[in-house]
């Protein structure tokens, strides 16, 4: 348990059962009367971000959450195996933990695993990663100009689109974030 | 006037060059001391650049910690010397507002045997007395004493009170008008406002005057849907559409709570307001209204704050002039922290003696310097005008 005066930005708190960070708090004491913390949080398995105020005497339930460096091994069913680079532990991350960023997930990739209680229930993949393209229509010499693009297929079944002039077999860094390619890398 | 010092480095001898933050200046004159590399403070006169023999050897950081601290600049290019420059300004144009008035300037004793007993106020000892967190006590006596109108420009301090609005240790502007009336006083308020920006460049100056008057019920009725503010706890969450937690709410508790989620976020939509008629519960130092017992000669002074949402400025009082409820209205808070486990602090008797001895009719407020300095630079964390904030010690 905790009191309102250690609510702080990036506190780890627990609201309603689910584990939120605190993204900005701030005191006020309208009137000299009861004094409140107003916080904008941010639910750390869904992302969604809400205002909530504390009344200065009500207790905060801190939330048992923790970062840990992870290495993607594979993929079983429903779950992918992620090992823990210190403990060599193995952990099983559900799908749906991952949603659709699991198309990022290449053999070896280092990851952040958010831990809540325990169970891993947020995977934060890093904000570029490098892959190959195993299937692309060929290229076009000569074009680099932007705005045409065409669909090519990575190593792990995720298409993005590419600008013309570049070929099956290369390398690609794609941003996380929006899903986009950023430009091409050599290996 | 000339330039204030600034930091340089000496670079080489021959040719005499030094580098500042605007890039590499040339010397006229080098104290013997000092080898390149060493930085000391460069002073430009009318003879040209001199490096001095104030030195800090290499090894120091170049420009100090002190120097960055005030130099750095924030996301609109201004620094922290520029922020304490404007404020003296406007510290220099309130003083002259008062005067030109016929105020008294006065200063009390920073250090007192009586905080007050507010509800909710938490105090700062001072071996076993406290600093002062308002100076109201003592310019109360002062006018009992026949002093006329008087202001105040001080320090006052409470305990617990961080955020980036709010400092343990902060400026007031206090001021009190003998014989005029509350409606006098925010007319007073928008003179205030009015001087000061005419005297003076603002970055972000109010719009002009007059600002709404806006009584509390009203505020109730129209920004949380609350038909009756004296209602019952569950009534205003209710009505205002919010939660009553588990364990229920004082009814204190609640007017705070609509006050907070629904009023407060909205209540500077179309500019400052003046937020009137306090419930009596609330009135504090202040007196009812002789023709409306239920509310409060209460206001306070909003304004939109910089970041969005708005900023409390200034709280002003009929006050009260009857010793007796006075002390009735100090035991019934007194008795508050005393169930709810608050510390509780001494009445000050020689201001209850000084109002029973008679002290004239008269209306006081009390506004936040640091926040209006705030307000008028743009600023959306009070540091940004402070010398020192209270993590900067």
């Amino acid at each position: 348990m905790a009191s309102t005066s250690d609510l702080k930005k990036n506190l780890k708190i627990l609201v309603d059962g689910d584990p939120y960070t605190v993204v900005e708090a701030q005191f006020v004491k309208p009137g000299k009367g009861t004094a409140f913390t107003k916080c904008r949080i941010k639910n750390l398995i869904t992302g969604s971000v809400l205002e909530r105020t504390w009344r200065s005497n009500e207790s905060i339930e801190l939330a048992n959450t923790e970062n840990r460096k992870m290495e993607f091994l594979y993929s079983e069913g429903e779950h992918f195996v992620f090992m823990d680079r210190e403990t060599y532990e193995q952990f099983h991350v559900e799908a749906e933990v991952l949603g659709d960023d699991s198309r990022w997930l290449i053999d070896n990739l280092v990851t952040d695993v958010l831990f809540f209680n325990e169970k891993p229930v947020g995977v934060e993949l890093p904000t570029f990663v490098e892959m190959q393209i195993v299937h692309c229509e060929p290229g076009v010499r000569g074009d680099t100009a932007t705005g045409a693009s065409k669909p090519a297929t990575l190593i792990t079944g995720a298409t993005v689109q590419v600008p013309l002039f570049v070929n099956e077999g290369e390398w690609l860094k794609i941003d996380t974030r929006t899903g986009e390619y950023v430009e091409r890398v050599k290996k | 006037m000339l330039g204030a010092p600034r930091p340089g480095r000496l670079v080489s001898r021959q040719p005499p060059l030094a580098e500042d933050a605007g890039g590499v200046v040339t010397l006229e004159h080098i104290h013997d001391d000092i080898q390149p590399g060493d930085w000391g403070w460069l002073h430009t006169t009318g003879e040209g650049t001199c490096l001095t023999a104030a030195v800090q050897r290499t090894g120091t950081p170049f420009p100090g910690e002190e120097w960055r601290r005030l130099h750095r600049t924030d996301a609109a290019g201004r620094t922290r010397l520029a922020a304490l420059r404007f404020r003296h300004r406007i510290l220099r144009r309130v003083r002259e507002f008062f005067d030109t008035r016929g105020y008294l300037e006065v200063e009390t004793p920073l250090r007192v045997p009586s905080p007050g007993v507010e509800t909710h106020l938490s105090a700062l000892t001072a071996d076993d007395w406290f600093l002062s967190p308002s100076p109201e006590f003592q310019m109360k006596r002062l006018l009992a004493g026949g002093t006329g109108s008087i202001y105040q420009v001080c320090r006052a301090f409470r305990r617990d009170e961080t955020g980036a609005r709010h400092n343990p240790e902060f400026t007031m502007l206090e001021w009190y008008a003998v014989g005029a009336d509350t409606s006098q006083l925010r007319a007073e308020v928008e003179a205030l406002i009015v001087y000061v920006q005419e005297h003076e460049v603002v970055p972000s100056p109010l719009p002009p005057p007059p600002y709404a008057r806006l009584p509390m019920a009203d505020a109730f009725a129209r920004l949380a849907g609350v038909t009756d503010m004296m209602a019952p706890a569950a009534v205003l969450l209710a009505q205002a559409g919010l939660p009553v937690p588990d364990g229920g709410m004082s009814w204190e508790e609640a007017f705070f709570t609509v006050f907070v989620e629904r009023i407060e976020p909205r209540l500077c939509e179309d500019g400052p307001v003046f937020l009137t008629e306090w419930p009596a519960p609330m009135a504090s130092l202040a007196r009812l209204i002789p023709e409306n017992p239920q509310v409060a000669d209460r206001f306070e002074f909003f304004a939109p704050a910089p970041g969005g949402g708005d900023l409390e400025i200034a709280n002003g009082f009929g006050e009260l002039l009857d010793a007796e409820l006075q002390r009735s209205r100090s035991l019934e808070d007194l008795a508050w922290r005393r169930t709810h486990g608050a510390p509780e602090y001494p009445l000050d008797e020689k201001f209850l003696q000084a109002l029973a001895e008679g002290m004239p009719p008269v209306s006081g407020i009390a506004l936040g310097l640091d926040r209006l300095v705030m307000l008028w630079w743009g600023a959306d964390h009070i540091r940004s005008v402070l010398t020192f904030a209270g993590d900067e010690l």
